[in-house]
Order: structure tokens, then C-alpha cells, then sequence
């Protein structure tokens, strides 16, 4: 079967040599082609010259000698309206066959594969033959004996990690410099492995969103978001806008954290206490702002499959939210007026905008790069994108489509809040301040989306005990799978969910954005100085539980 | 204008926790209890089953709960509501994984107060002030912001002489999280070694305790039980929650140092239906 050119641009997907044929579809995707193993890279390559990035390679052993390898990409363009949002994502899917569990690597046509091929081969033994690199990741033998990868008079190697100064997560970095420069840097993972999408299996849905939430804690709600919009795909569950703004909600609050998380370390390696007594600040006045809508900090079990989890809204949230508004985004003003904090950020531990887009780096990361799609607008999803305005929403403005894209001021209450991060620093330069500015532009978008958002949602009838309880699943057909995603603030998180005969888990896959950015990480250090370090990992924002799974 | 004039804008934030209660919690479960009746469930499936960590135990008609393995999901408070509530309590710390479980076994407090003892014997010098050396062992991420924010205006734990310190050398308390990935074993090893004697271990977070929902029944235990002579008993300090609240987590390190002793707050069982989970 060859196959058929798909009508939105008349392209071809793969070169028509390839024998295809149409693979199991995924839910959420545009199109799903089963390819031969051997024929992947060539099929990439096409894919890729098209201008497609990666956005997850995975794959699971289905008994002792068959395997499935699934690899997701993105095509680029721009969607037409009213399309289905996932249409551009293409999910090319491999059989291996007769206990020949190995491939041909893609590494050498998306370097940014790297990564997902180590941690492919380390947890399922499924080997990219022809990798360049194909050290473990996510094994114990990581750390032992690795040569240096530079030479030079007294260069040395600093370990520094995984019990690092400070409080960090535990992730390790081999620093290669001659006592200033870093010439090299290296991330090992393996400490933190927690192997926790094994865990996954077996699990019955409503638990497996439970997980979700601590894959990578400090995105709970993304990964809740992602995941429960996975399995809805899977019971065919349509969300109501309660749910959806309610989801918003959270989601951006957790922005607005990490963010300032973001600031506060910053701030912290500069040596600006006042700077950090003050972000720590609003970050804690916005972990006590989700405990009060959803009774946790992280905003866990304010999500659940089809229905919004534990919410509700305080009368004093709004007034709650308008007081913290304007003193974050000042901070953030004089933040980006401080001479000794630019001077530390500007033009340090540079992003490659070529290297960004190929390897499709994602969030703000991304963003100031010139890459980093925000799938809230490229692959609208719940209350964002154009049902944010839909006229049954709520009291919403029925003709502004888009509420991400306009920068539609805000009236009311809050108007004359200084729009931070706008003026105060070009965002698109790849260095640490503009991963900044763009953070700082970012928490200022997530303000004005809550305020609409909590507007929209006290006109709504209160989310019933009916409404807001389990809501009945119908059980998904044994072996359908479904992809779902959200934009956490570290980028897209991207999940696969399958489900097994009994109506269980039996494969998900949970790719935070931190895994895929932070294999870009050693490639911004360009001339830097140890004393950089911290601000580009700052700039950075990757959680380590995120990436090493 | 400069940082400093920002600093003063909005006077003191810092908690009066300990010297006077805060009033802080009220707003999320911090732990799930069960209610003084303790009747057995009735709900379908039931609770046992409904219990992703298996938190929940019931025998001849008694319902107990491990607040140890408890990762707060609510979802037997919200199935049950006449069984098991949830709790604001904070100030959920205490010195054995034993007394974690709701309703509390008969003899705790006595075992309780025998290891305070041994503690306090233990750590008397530790008493002014301590210095704390964090361990991650494989958590997701969130309990690291809440140890974090122990050192942001609101709960400023230097007034209190508590110091995060860069080197284990230097540290009086071992403050571990994280499910015990196998990968860290050789770290804590290495750190706990290094540190002078005596060693406080802080447990904080469920994952620590028990594994959670990550590892359930895992823990940091068997990482601990393989360092070479490491001290029993291991932690001495546990502090419930996923994650604990900043408030939970300087509970259990003024439990360390002795300068509160466990239940001398409210108790477990005085708990008051969440608001967040009564909706």
C-alpha cells in the first residue's frame, strides 16, 4: 500500500519507495504510518528536510521478540482553522520483528534523538544500531571512568553533583575547564531515575493521572493536563468548559511559579538578596493561591479524567490575584533594570537559533531562540486557542478568536499594570536574559489569562458534586492509544497513553520538555566562565525528575 | 527605584510559627485521618481498594490509615466522607513511622517518648542551631520547593538558627526526600559518611517513607540499611505529605532539634473536614 498524499498541502509524507501503510491510529495525531525499522531514517530525513522536528521517539517490548518503536514528529505550517489541533503530528510506527530488536539510529538526521535513543536502549534494550554515542543515560554505569572529551595545558574535570550545594535536585555535571572557561559539559542523569513509566503499567486510569502529577512534581498540572487529555481521547470524553477553564487556571498559576522560580535563583547567583527575598515571595503568595482553589500547593487533584478535580473558588481570589499582580511584574521591571543582573545574563550561555529550531527546543528555552512552539497556540487545547472565546463559553469576547495571540489590554480593575518583560529586554537574542525576558513576558500574559479566566468561571453555575465526581468511563477498546499534551512552563509536555485489555494502563510515555532541553544545555556554553553556570542553568528552568524520569 | 526601598514595601511577612501558632494550612490537606469512630468503610470499591498506595488497611472491622504511604489524593475522604477526613494539621511531623497511623496504636506515645529521648541524648548539642545538609534520592521535584521556601521571607528559618550548608562537613541533619533511586545509593553513602557525629536523619515526604505512588513500598530505607554503619533507628525524624508544606517541614526539624516535642500541638484526631475537600 503507498501511501496517499494528504490533502492539506498536497506534500508527500515519506519518499514514495517507502512502502507504508497505514498504522494504528493514534488518537489526538494527524497520521499514523507503519514504516519497515530500516526505513526510518530515510523517512525522518524526508520528514525533516520538510521541516518537521522531533517531538518524542519511544518505543516498548510487546513480548520477548517483538518491540515497537513509535516516533513522533511535528510538520511545520501552520494549521488550517477550525482543523483538528493535532493534525500535524505524524507518528511514524516501526515493528521489530524475530527477536531482531534493533533499528537504524535517527540520531544522525535529528541530533536531538540522541537522548530519546539512549534512554530507549537503557530501558528497553531496543538498540539504535549506528548511534554515535551510545553511552547510558539512565543506567547506573553513567558515571564511571568517562574520558574527557577536551585536552589542553591543566585541563581538569570538576564533578560537580549529584549532591550539589545548595538545595538542588540530584542530577550531576561533569565540567571539563582549565580552572575559568568551561571547555565541556556533561549531564548525567542516572542518579535520579526513578523509572517511573514502568510504574505506569497496570495501573487503572484514574490512578495512572496520580502519577502523572509526580513525574515531574513541579509541573503537576501539565503533565495532569496531558495525560488526562490522553484518556479522554481514549473514552471519547468531551470536556465543558468548566473543566476547561478550571484547568487554565491551575496551569497557569503553576506557570507563574516556576517562573518565578526561575527569577528567584537568578537572582540568588547574582547575589541580589533583597531580589530574591522578593520573588521568593510572590512564588509562595502563588503556591498559597492554588492551595486555596484546589487544597494543594502543587495543584495536585485539581485535575481529573472528564470532570474538574477538588476546586473551588474563594469570593477573595480575584482581589487575591490583583495584589499580587502589580508588585510581580514591578519586581520584574527592576529586575531587568539592574545593572549587575543584565550585565551577568547578557550574551551568556548563547542557544544557536539554528541549533534551537533543528533540534526543536522547546518552552521558553525555545522561545528565545526563535523556536519553542507553544502548543497553547499551535495546538489549542481546553479553554485556550479559539473555544477561550467560544460564545457558549461564559461571557467571553465572541470575536477576538485568539485570546493568546492578541496582547489585548486588560480593563477594569487592573488596568495600568506596567507590562513587564515587553520593554525592558529583547527576548529573542538565545542568551540567559533572553530565556528571561521571555519568563517575565510570560508570567504577565498568565495574569491577564487568569483574571479572564477566573472572570468566565464565577459566571458559571458552581461545579455541581455531580459534575466535579467521578464521571463514568466508558472502558477504551483493549490496545487503543491516544497522545495528549500541554504547555507546562518548561515547555510541551507530550504523552502516549495505551491501554490493555482488562481497560488498564499498559504503556504510557511521559516526555517532559526538560528532558528534551536540557540535551541542548551543554551546547550553550560558548566562552562561558564557571561563574556562569548558574545562570544559564537558572535560565534554563529544567527539573531533573522531569528529565530523568 | 532600588532593592533595598523594595524590600521595606510590604513590612514583615515572616511567620510567628513557633512562638505562636499561624493559622496558615487551613486552605489544603495536609494529611487524611481517620475519624475518631473509626466504623469500616462502606464505600464501593472500597476504600482499601480505592487507596492508590494501599495506605489503607482494615481488619476485623477497623479501618487504619498510614499517613506514611497517604499521598493526600482524597479520593477515600471524598468516597467515604463519614469514615476519613482530611486534615489542615501541619504540624504532622513526628519521631517513628508507627505513630503516622491514623487512629493512633494504643502505646505510641510512650514509644514516642522513648525515642525523643534517645534523640535528644543523642542531639543535645545540636540544640541552638543547626546546619542541614539536603539529600535528594529520587523525588519528583516538589519537595524541593517547599525545603527551598523554608528559607524565603515568609518562613525564614535563619531567625530559628536553621543554615542549609554546602558541605556535608558542616551538617548536623541529613534531610532526605525522594523515593530511594537505586542510582543514589552510593552518594548518600559518600555523604552521610562524611558528616560528624552525631547524625540527624530527617525524612520528609512520602516517597522518602514509603516510595508513594512511585515506588510503593520502597522508600529510602534500603539505601539507608546500606550505607556501612549507618546508626539506627533510621529516620529519626518522618515527616508525612506529597509533598509536606514548608510548615510540615519545619516541624520536624524543630522536633530534631528538641525545641518541640511531638504532639505538644493539636493531635491527629482533633482534625476538621477540609474545606477544599468538603466541595
Amino acid at each position: 500500500m503507498t501511501f496517499k498524499p494528504s490533502q492539506a498541502g498536497g506534500e508527500q509524507l515519506v519518499p514514495e519507495k517507502i512502502a507504508t501503510a497505514a498504522g494504528r491510529h493514534v488518537l489526538g495525531t494527524g497520521k499514523c504510518v507503519q514504516i519497515a525499522p530500516e526505513e526510518l531514517p530515510e523517512a525522518a530525513d524526508a520528514l525533516s528536510q520538510a521541516g518537521a522536528r522531533l517531538v518524542d521517539l519511544s518505543g516498548w517490548r510487546l513480548d520477548s521478540d517483538r518491540a515497537r518503536v513509535l516516533l513522533t514528529l511535528e510538520r511545520s505550517g501552520s494549521s488550517p482553522a477550525g482543523s483538528d489541533p493535532g493534525g500535524k503530528l505524524v507518528v511514524l510506527e516501526a515493528e521489530l520483528r524475530n527477536g531482531r530488536l534493533a533499528y537504524p539510529s535517527i540520531t544522525p538526521v535529528f541530533r536531538v534523538a540522541s537522548w530519546y535513543e539512549r534512554a530507549l536502549y537503557d530501558s528497553t534494550g531496543i538498540m539504535p544500531e549506528g548511534h554515535p554515542n551510545l553511552l547510558p543515560l539512565w543506567k547506573a554505569e553513567a558515571g564511571v571512568a568517562l574520558p574527557h572529551r577536551t585536552s589542553g595545558e591543566g585541563v581538569f574535570m570538576i564533578p560537580y553533583g549529584p549532591v550539589r550545594s545548595g538545595i538542588f535536585e540530584s542530577g550531576a555535571y561533569l565540567v571539563e575547564t582549565p580552572g575559568e572557561e568551561i571547555l565541556h559539559v556533561r549531564i548525567l542523569l542516572h542518579h535520579k531515575h526513578r523509572g517511573i513509566e514502568r510504574r505506569f503499567t497496570g495501573l487503572d486510569l484514574g490512578k495512572g493521572l496520580l502519577l502523572a502529577e509526580r513525574v515531574e512534581g513541579v509541573a503537576s498540572v501539565a503533565h495532569a493536563i496531558a495525560y488526562a487529555q490522553a484518556v479522554e481521547r481514549l473514552c471519547g470524553i468531551e470536556s465543558t468548559p468548566g473543566t476547561d477553564l478550571t484547568r487554565l487556571v491551575l496551569a497557569e498559576l503553576e506557570r507563574i511559579s516556576n517562573h518565578l522560580d526561575s527569577f528567584t535563583r537568578a537572582a540568588e547567583a547574582a547575589g541580589l538578596a533583597v531580589a530574591v527575598a522578593r520573588f521568593s515571595h510572590h512564588k509562595e503568595q502563588t503556591m498559597r493561591l492554588m492551595a486555596e482553589l484546589c487544597s494543594s500547593r502543587f495543584g495536585r487533584n485539581g485535575v481529573a479524567i472528564g470532570s474538574p478535580g477538588y476546586f473551588h473558588i474563594p469570593g477573595s481570589i480575584r482581589r487575591e490575584l490583583a495584589d499580587a499582580w502589580k508588585p510581580t511584574l514591578d519586581d520584574l521591571e527592576a529586575f531587568f533594570k539592574t545593572p549587575s543582573m543584565v550585565d551577568r545574563l547578557r550574551s551568556t550561555g548563547p542557544l544557536d537559533s539554528g541549533l534551537a529550531l533543528a533540534a526543536g527546543a522547546l518552552g521558553p528555552v525555545g522561545r528565545a531562540s526563535g523556536a519553542g512552539d507553544d502548543v497553547r497556540r499551535t495546538r489549542p487545547y481546553g479553554a485556550y486557542g479559539p473555544s477561550m472565546a467560544h460564545p457558549g463559553h461564559g461571557s467571553g469576547t465572541p470575536s477576538s478568536g485568539d485570546t493568546l495571540a492578541g496582547s489585548r489590554s486588560n480593563g477594569g480593575a487592573l488596568a495600568g499594570t506596567p507590562s513587564s518583560g515587553d520593554a525592558v529586554a529583547a527576548a529573542d537574542q538565545g542568551d540567559a536574559l533572553s530565556r528571561m525576558a521571555v519568563r517575565a513576558r510570560e508570567i504577565s500574559e498568565s495574569f491577564r489569562l487568569l483574571e479572564g479566566a477566573l472572570a468566565r468561571l464565577t459566571d458559571l453555575p458552581a461545579i455541581s458534586e455531580a459534575e466535579a465526581a467521578q464521571v463514568e468511563r466508558p472502558i477504551p477498546p483493549a490496545g487503543s492509544i491516544a497522545a495528549g499534551w500541554a504547555e507546562a512552563p518548561q515547555g510541551e509536555v507530550f504523552y502516549l497513553v495505551e491501554t490493555g485489555a482488562d481497560g488498564h494502563l499498559s504503556h504510557v510515555v511521559a516526555r517532559s520538555a526538560s528532558f528534551h532541553n536540557l540535551a541542548l544545555f551543554p551546547s550553550t556554553f560558548q566562552g562561558d566562565i564557571l561563574t556562569d553556570f548558574a545562570f544559564i542553568e537558572a535560565s534554563f528552568g529544567c527539573s531533573i525528575a522531569g528529565a530523568a524520569r | 527605584m532600588g532593592w533595598l526601598g523594595r524590600g521595606l514595601r510590604h513590612g514583615i511577612v515572616t511567620t510567628p510559627y513557633p512562638r505562636k501558632p499561624d493559622g496558615y494550612g487551613e486552605h489544603f490537606a495536609a494529611t487524611v485521618v481517620v475519624r475518631a469512630n473509626g466504623e469500616p468503610s462502606t464505600a464501593t470499591p472500597p476504600a482499601t481498594e480505592l487507596c492508590p498506595t494501599r495506605a489503607i488497611q482494615e481488619s476485623k472491622g477497623r479501618v487504619q490509615l498510614d499517613q506514611g504511604r497517604c499521598i493526600c489524593c482524597l479520593r477515600c475522604v471524598k468516597a467515604d466522607p463519614h469514615v476519613f477526613a482530611s486534615s489542615p494539621d501541619t504540624e504532622s511531623a513526628t519521631l517513628s513511622s508507627r505513630a503516622l497511623i491514623s487512629p493512633s496504636p494504643p502505646d505510641i506515645s510512650e514509644d514516642v517518648e522513648l525515642l525523643r529521648q534517645s534523640l535528644g541524648r543523642r542531639a543535645r548539642a545540636l540544640r541552638r542551631s543547626i546546619h542541614i545538609r539536603h539529600i535528594d534520592l529520587g523525588s519528583d521535584g516538589s519537595e524541593e520547593w517547599e525545603i527551598a521556601a523554608l528559607t524565603n521571607p515568609v518562613y525564614d528559618v535563619n531567625r530559628l538558627g536553621i543554615f542549609f550548608t554546602a558541605s556535608p562537613r558542616h551538617a548536623d541533619i541529613a534531610l532526605v526526600t525522594g523515593m530511594g533511586a537505586p542510582g543514589m545509593a552510593g552518594p548518600l553513602a559518600r555523604t552521610l559518611e562524611a558528616m560528624a557525629r552525631p547524625v540527624v536523619v530527617v525524612a520528609v515526604g512520602v516517597d522518602a517513607l514509603s516510595g508513594g505512588m512511585v515506588a510503593p513500598g520502597h522508600g529510602f530505607k534500603p539505601l539507608a540499611e546500606a550505607v556501612p554503619g549507618h546508626h539506627s533507628p533510621i529516620p529519626d525524624i518522618v515527616v508525612p505529605g506529597s509533598p509536606p508544606s514548608p510548615f510540615a517541614i519545619l516541624h520536624g526539624l524543630l522536633l530534631a532539634m528538641g525545641r518541640l516535642s511531638p504532639g505538644q500541638a493539636t493531635g491527629p484526631d482533633n482534625a476538621t473536614v477540609d474545606r477544599g475537600a468538603s466541595r
